[in-house]
């Protein structure tokens, strides 16, 4: 059987001191991915974010990169801007199927997005999940149907049906 | 979840796999790992940050040229990059090649990827 990069990191990880360094990047990516999901819900270029920010573009570019690496209140502070909290999950550390999963809870309403399991409730109307999944998004197809799913779950949730 | 595997060459060897674990890398490893493992949960959503790149973008920057190769992308770190390629039949990402960015190594460095991708084509064909 091949040797995957999975199974080459899996081996690795057996090192602690790789473990936290690991841990450190994948948070950083994590982040990254997380940032550029909420900019596009709303509609941003990284400009414009970075406007709304109060940043530089580079510094976007950086953020969305993986490259950067913001305290905790820089974090919370960017989503804030963008009318998210951050909510934070432990998950293990090992590359799984679900590995982990970062989720924003929505303070303020966003579009309608493919990657959230509920999306585009009116502001205060509902708390909503806006699950970023880390995991399980195999395929357009399957993305569509999860799309599916979630405006069925705003329309019980807001009370439309 | 996508399938992120290292090409294979006939004789056995996988250059992406053996730069990842050169020596001179390890300081850059996790950093490789955790993108490595970010294209397996987001696959060609990574062109969103940018983080997954169309390699032919920065050939036709750099010389003018407008050589356009469907489905080879180069995953991107602060400094080094990883050559791959989606294989939309297999729905697929294979790793070619990996090197460190400086100016001056980049086109061999790309130049050499898109042997090892054309090789791949080649084998596919047989």
């Amino acid at each position: 059987m091949a040797v995957t990069p999975t199974d080459d990191l899996l081996e690795r990880l057996k090192d602690p001191e790789y473990a936290k360094l690991y841990g450190a990047e994948n948070a950083k990516v994590d982040f990254a991915i997380t940032l550029t999901k909420a900019r596009k819900s709303l509609n941003l270029t990284q400009k414009s974010l970075a406007d709304k920010l109060g940043i530089s573009q580079p510094y976007v570019a950086k953020l969305e990169g993986g490259e950067a690496n913001p305290t905790l209140g820089t974090v919370g502070s960017l989503l804030a801007t963008l009318g998210y909290r951050l909510v934070t999950q432990t998950a293990p550390l090992h590359p799984e199927p679900v590995s982990s999963v970062v989720q924003l809870m929505g303070a303020a309403h966003v579009g309608e997005y493919p990657f959230c399991e509920a999306a585009a409730l009116p502001r205060g109307e509902e708390e909503y999940t806006a699950n970023f999944s880390a995991a399980g998004e195999p395929s357009y197809d399957w993305l569509q149907i999860r799309k599916e799913d979630s405006t069925a779950k705003v329309a019980v949730a807001g009370g439309a049906v | 979840m996508w399938q992120v595997i290292y090409y294979k060459r006939p004789n056995g060897r996988q250059p992406a796999k053996d730069w990842i674990e050169d020596k001179d890398n390890n300081s850059i490893r996790p950093n490789i790992d955790a993108k490595i493992q970010a294209l397996k949960r987001e696959g060609l959503l990574l062109r969103d940050n940018r983080v997954l790149r169309p390699i032919e973008e920065r050939r036709r920057r750099q010389r003018g040229r407008s050589r356009v190769i469907h489905g080879f992308f180069e995953l991107t770190g602060k400094n080094w990059r990883i050559a791959t390629y989606h294989d939309v039949k297999k729905d697929m990402f294979l790793l070619f090649w990996g090197w460190r960015k400086t100016r001056q190594s980049e086109e061999r460095e790309v130049e050499g990827a898109i042997r090892f991708l054309e090789e791949y084509k080649s084998r596919q064909e047989e």
